[in-house]
């Protein structure tokens, strides 16, 4: 079955925004706990393990594995709807929508019915950046976690993130 | 100008309210209209905005609002809370969280001086539908001002806006 897109690429330049939307047969404690309990988000986004804080308060820190590639802050705690953070606080080469410095990742969640949840998930990348990074959140958060929360196994084949690099490939350009 | 109702979605004592409009200006232009007290006051209100996160955002319109800069990302990110405080014992226990009365602008460069402007509100339900009338009103009024750099006042606007909603819901 062909792959069908579940983010959208937004704007034109150097800076892009990343949206991608799904709902879960789930209930919205359910989604809020597999995405902000360290020992869940490892079973979806496992890049970064072993290792993780998570200081779940607004101003709390945010580091998964050894910090290497997410040490950051909380922005705004607000359980069970919205969850955002910056990916590093102390920014590296001072921009940052840099992938690797302050870029800000926010989780919005909506209960839709009694089991089932729509996740936004919003992103600002530079250019050259954001359709990796979409590919990602299809994997991690539209297949992983959608496994993990309605039952299924979850996609470990390395080739799979391939794929989803291929279908927004070229998405990302202005029409 | 578009006419497209914003979104309100979610169940139970919370919605998720969106609108976007795509203003003909560059994205720096739309920012400092949103973020600079002396331009906002031309097509929201009158108040006062900080200049960073954790200053406070106040505006003296109706919904009087009372809260905190939580991301201030220039040009791309602006979000604050509306109230810091509990404002009235009769609203849901929610809003009483500073952090749950979220508004979260944010912008999109589509090309020189074409930007993409989405408003995004957490909201309690018994104010749902009155926030999105006013989100409608206010974008419309936003892309006036850019356009032409000044708001003509449309007397009755928001309640006929209200009214759409309304019937909506029901």
């Amino acid at each position: 079955m062909a792959d069908t897109r579940l983010a959208v690429i937004d704007g034109a330049g150097d800076v892009r925004r990343m949206t991608l939307a799904t709902t879960f047969d789930a209930t919205i404690e359910r989604v809020w706990q597999a995405m902000t309990t360290i020992e869940q988000m490892k079973i979806w986004w496992p890049d970064w393990q072993p290792g993780g804080i998570l200081e779940p308060r607004e101003g709390g820190r945010i580091v998964l594995g050894d910090g290497s590639w997410i040490d950051g802050a909380i922005k705004v705690w607000a359980p069970p709807n919205v969850l955002e953070f910056t990916w590093k606080e102390a920014p590296e080469n001072g921009d940052w929508f840099e992938p690797r410095t302050k870029s800000l990742l926010r989780v919005e969640l909506v209960a839709l019915a009694k089991s089932q949840t729509a996740l936004t998930l919003i992103q600002f990348a530079p250019e050259v950046a954001v359709v990796g990074g979409t590919a990602g959140w299809h994997y991690f958060a539209g297949e992983r976690l959608k496994c993990l929360l309605e039952g299924g196994t979850l996609d470990d084949r390395p080739e799979r993130f391939d794929e989803l690099v291929a279908l927004y490939a070229g998405s990302e350009s202005s029409a | 100008m578009s006419s497209k109702l914003t979104s309100v979605k979610g169940r139970g004592a919370v919605r998720r309210l969106q609108t976007e409009i795509s203003v003909r200006a560059p994205i720096d232009r739309v920012w400092s209209a949103i973020t600079d007290a002396q331009q906002v006051k031309h097509w929201w209100a009158e108040g006062q905005i900080g200049a960073q996160v954790g200053d406070p955002i106040v505006m003296e319109n109706g919904a009087a609002l009372n809260g905190t800069i939580v991301v201030m990302l220039a040009p791309y990110i602006f979000e604050f809370t509306w109230h810091d405080a509990p404002a009235e014992s009769s609203e849901p226990q929610w809003l009483e969280h500073r952090t749950k009365s979220l508004v979260r602008f944010d912008l999109v460069e589509l090309g020189d001086a074409e930007t993409l402007a989405t408003l995004t509100q957490y909201s309690p339900v018994i104010v749902a539908v009155g926030a999105a009338a006013g989100w409608d009103h206010l974008f419309q009024r936003l892309a006036e001002y850019l356009h032409t750099g000044q708001v003509k006042e449309e007397v009755g606007r928001f309640e006929r806006l209200k009214q759409r909603y309304a019937e909506q819901e029901s």
